[in-house]
């Protein structure tokens, strides 16, 4: 049926009335994140009017001193509260104290969801939102299909239900797969939304418009040009409060698998016949599947692990890893990855993808640099070497892109200088970037699941890396291999100056 | 904002200069996605236009060249620059050429412009004149713009204004009242999106729009956007105007579709708690007697309450929010939808029909 109200080229979009469960309110994920997106979504009026919130967790709490944790989460993030706005908009949020594996707790919430259906029309619509440690995603999901909250029941069968969940999103192929097989039981796929916030971000969701909406570079954008590509994703933090987590998991579950897979699939994949979902799904699950097995090479030649000692960021002396709260002593889990990959296609052969991320490191960056090759250095003498092309993405902070090219300097001689032409969001939109999350809750309240990860990524992407874990496993590293503030291991520095290569400074 | 600076004309990119390297000292970024060419020869719009402005910028930054046409049989063009922030701790700030001109220095001002135009940037031109009214400087700036946005509420006549506007070929226009409509079709486009909303829509009999007609200081044609939501409705539901008539304050449309008759009513109230000439509510009935009613809260008018009722039943109310006001978003989409609103056209061309005068 077409809508003759639509107008072509104009779409509307509309959230559908709904119920936002966060399991995990009282999290830092809800805190920092998740609440102030909601207020900056109810704000710009991108909320539905029947809308309502309901935090899930165990600490014992009213709604009123829940909303009264939400107003300080909002305050932290935002300079100015809207509270015209806020005062009528906290009348949206509850408070539900329960067990994760309590079931009197889920006959309650589904008691609580049907009164707020009735009391603000939300059909039976409801996202659930997974923001707890991975652990309690099997025993959550277990519990609300037990208690008919994700199928409905008969008096409540209408509607539909969808799941958010966080990365990382099992710790290994193997456990993926069990998680993906488990949510299966209760959920189809298209139900389940696996957030990668990297993917929320504006200048990662550029990449695309980048490629595909200027004829430029497409011709530019393959082996014949381009010598290699580096992806870096590089926090100055170290673990903070999170250390009883990143223990179990790691740098490498943490954000290789994840966030610096899916930005490698975003600059190396096809143009998609479309922009709906499923066809760029579709090209990003054949970049994955055209990686080199990583058991092609000995795993010390393209990989190299790391875990800061004690050194200085911003002036300031810092602790080792393994002297942070809740971190072993002996601790061997990584903070810093660095690895080679390939694609073997027509449009990436031969070209290195170098892929490195880490904590205390000199500074927060998160970039994506393609270096051309070198022009065929006949015109110029050898003593006056170009530098080579290197368009950069600058996924945050200063969101922008790079292009460095050389220039004759001014004057007699004749004297060669890179120099780079920049484009910043800042200068050109005038204002930062909204959150990812709220773009990406946005998005699961609309059902658009483009900027989720689909199973197959995510499991694709554990195939890829398990040799790496294997490996790992089966042998003991000398950690700590490098200073914080340093930008990593000197094996990462070896890593490409074999090959004649260096990483780009960020 | 900076303090406005009166220059001599040749001294405009001299003096932005100047003040963008004080600016520099305070890490100010100098911004511009878009050039945008305000022309008014109204001066009580003047502030609202600026208004206006302020608004579009605080959206996106843009270099801002703002005409005002004081009239006058003595001839003169005088330039002042500024430059202007979108908020005040904002870091990003944009270029802002003012321009006065008298006894219709048209012909100078067209040149006068050209070098102060970015390179590579969109140029969008807001018209605040009646574009009946000759005027060589329309004529000059429409061969650079990529686009005319035309303001609705400066004109006299509406009918010669949807004239002018649908013999406009190869150049891109809208209105800014237009604009201010959107956030009521966004709404009735999601509220009729299934098959048997539409169904019932097509099989509609009657409409009534309740309208705020209370003039303001910047607004006084208070139907326009009763007028064109009506009109809208009508162009993209096929229906053919048969007549219309004018009484005691009641403006009656009277459509067919398909052998069947369709009433559409526009109803004027005056409220001091409703923007200028905002809709209040909306109602339909079919044919087979369903109702949809839809309508605002006056103490909460972006929230809509939407009723559906039939003989053998109805629904619960419910709620949907009218998405932020003119001001916040419609306008900038306009300027970013770089193509004419085909539904623009349609419902221009519906009223050109209905030659309803709006005075």
């Amino acid at each position: 049926m077409i809508n003759p109200l639509i107008e072509i080229g104009r779409p509307i979009t509309s959230p559908k009335p709904c119920i936002l469960v966060i399991f995990g309110v009282t999290g830092d994920l809800s805190e920092r994140k998740i609440l102030p997106s909601l207020y900056t979504l109810g704000n710009e009026g991108m909320l539905p009017a029947n809308f309502a919130c309901v935090g899930f967790a165990r600490r014992e709490k009213s709604d009123h001193q829940f909303r009264q944790d939400v107003e300080e989460s909002i305050k932290r993030k935002e300079k100015y509260i809207d509270l015209t706005f806020w005062n009528s908009f906290q009348e949206d949020f509850f408070y539900h104290r329960s067990n994760f594996d309590e079931d009197e707790g889920y006959i309650a919430l589904r008691k609580k969801l049907n009164e707020l259906d009735s009391k603000i029309g939300s059909n039976g619509n409801r996202v659930f939102y997974f923001a707890t440690p991975p652990k309690y995603f099997p025993i959550i999901v277990e519990k609300l299909a037990t208690h008919n909250l994700l199928q409905g029941s008969a008096l409540q069968s209408r509607g539909w239900k969808r799941v958010i969940i966080e990365k990382p999103f099992g710790l290994d192929f193997k456990s993926a797969l069990d998680l993906q097989a488990h949510l299966l039981k209760f959920l189809k796929e298209e139900q389940i939304y696996r957030i990668d916030h990297y993917l929320g971000k504006e200048t990662v969701q550029n990449l695309l418009f980048f490629r595909f909406g200027n004829s430029i570079f497409e011709s530019i954008w393959n082996y014949k040009h381009i010598d290699h590509v580096q992806i870096t994703v590089a926090e100055d933090l170290g673990v903070g409060t999170r250390g009883h987590l990143f223990e179990e998991s790691g740098t490498l579950r943490d954000m290789l698998q994840n966030h610096l897979m899916q930005l490698l699939s975003l600059v190396a994949m096809e143009p998609p016949t479309t922009l709906h979902p499923d066809e760029i799904h579709q090209e990003k699950i054949k970049v994955l599947q055209s990686i080199r097995d990583l058991n092609s090479f000995p795993i010390n030649d393209i990989s190299v692990r790391g875990q800061y000692g004690k050194g200085y960021i911003n002036g300031e002396e810092v602790i080792s890893y393994r002297e942070e709260k809740d971190i072993s002593k002996n601790s061997n889990v990584e903070s810093y990855v660095a690895l080679k990959l390939f694609i073997d296609n027509w449009r990436w052969s031969g070209v290195p993808f170098y892929l490195r991320t880490g904590r205390r490191l000199p500074k927060r960056a998160t970039e994506i640099s393609i270096i051309f090759k070198d022009p065929p250095g006949y015109l110029f003498p050898k003593e006056m070497k170009e530098e080579a092309n290197v368009l950069s993405l600058n996924i945050q902070p200063d969101e922008g892109i790079s292009l460095k090219i050389n220039c004759k300097v001014p004057g007699q001689n004749l004297l060669l200088q890179p120099v780079k032409m920049d484009f910043k969001y800042h200068s050109y939109f005038g204002q930062t970037p909204p959150d990812a999350y709220v773009r990406l809750i946005y998005d699961a309240i609309l059902g658009d699941n483009t900027l989720f990860a689909r199973q197959e990524e995510v499991l694709l992407s554990w195939k890829i890396l398990d040799p790496l874990l294997e490996h790992w496993r089966k042998t003991d590293p000398i950690f700590p291999n490098y200073a914080a503030g340093s930008f990593g291991p000197k094996a990462a520095d070896d890593l490409l100056q074999k090959e004649g290569r260096r990483w780009r400074y960020i | 904002m900076t303090a406005q600076y009166l220059v001599k004309p040749k001294d405009v990119e001299k003096t932005l200069h100047m003040i963008w390297e004080n600016l520099k000292k305070q890490s100010k970024l100098r911004a511009s996605l878009f050039n945008l060419i305000i022309y008014s020869k109204s001066t009580h719009r003047v502030d609202y236009l600026r208004n206006v402005t302020q608004k579009v910028i605080e959206k996106f930054p843009c270099r801002i060249i703002f005409i005002s046409d004081l009239g006058g049989s003595e001839k003169f063009l005088k330039t002042a620059v500024s430059v202007i922030s979108p908020k005040e701790a904002s870091q990003v700030a944009c270029d802002s050429i003012d321009i006065a001109i008298g006894g219709d220095e048209y012909e100078l001002t067209s040149l006068f412009i050209l070098p102060h135009l970015l390179p590579d940037l969109p140029i969008y031109l807001l018209w605040a004149d009646d574009p009946k009214v000759e005027n060589l400087l329309f004529d000059n700036l429409k061969k650079l713009v990529n686009k005319i946005i035309f303001d609705s509420e400066i004109v006299e006549n509406m009918v010669l204004f949807t004239e002018k506007i649908s013999q406009f070929k190869g150049l891109e226009v809208a209105d800014l009242n237009w604009a201010r409509t959107e956030n009521w079709r966004h709404l009735l486009t999601n509220y009729f999106n299934s098959e048997e909303k539409i169904k019932s829509l097509s099989l509609c009999k009657k409409i009534t729009i309740t309208y705020n007609a209370k003039a303001s200081e910047f607004f006084c044609h208070t139907k326009i956007k009763a007028l064109y939501l009506q009109a809208w409705l009508a162009s993209c539901m096929q229906w053919r105007l048969q007549n219309m008539t004018i009484k005691e304050k009641r403006i009656h449309f009277f459509y067919e579709y398909k052998d069947k008759k369709i009433e559409v009513e526009l109803f004027s109230i005056l409220s001091d708690a409703y923007i200028t000439g905002e809709i209040t509510s909306l109602t339909l009935e079919t044919s087979f007697n369903e109702l949809f009613s839809f309508s605002t809260d006056v103490k909460n008018p972006k929230q809509i309450k939407i009723e559906q009722s039939a003989p053998q039943s109805c629904e619960l109310p419910h709620f949907a929010m009218l998405e932020k006001n003119f001001f916040d978003s419609s306008l900038v989409k306009e300027i970013f939808y770089h193509k004419t609103s085909v539904h623009f056209l349609q419902s221009i061309q519906l009223l050109l029909k209905s030659k309803l005068e709006i005075c």
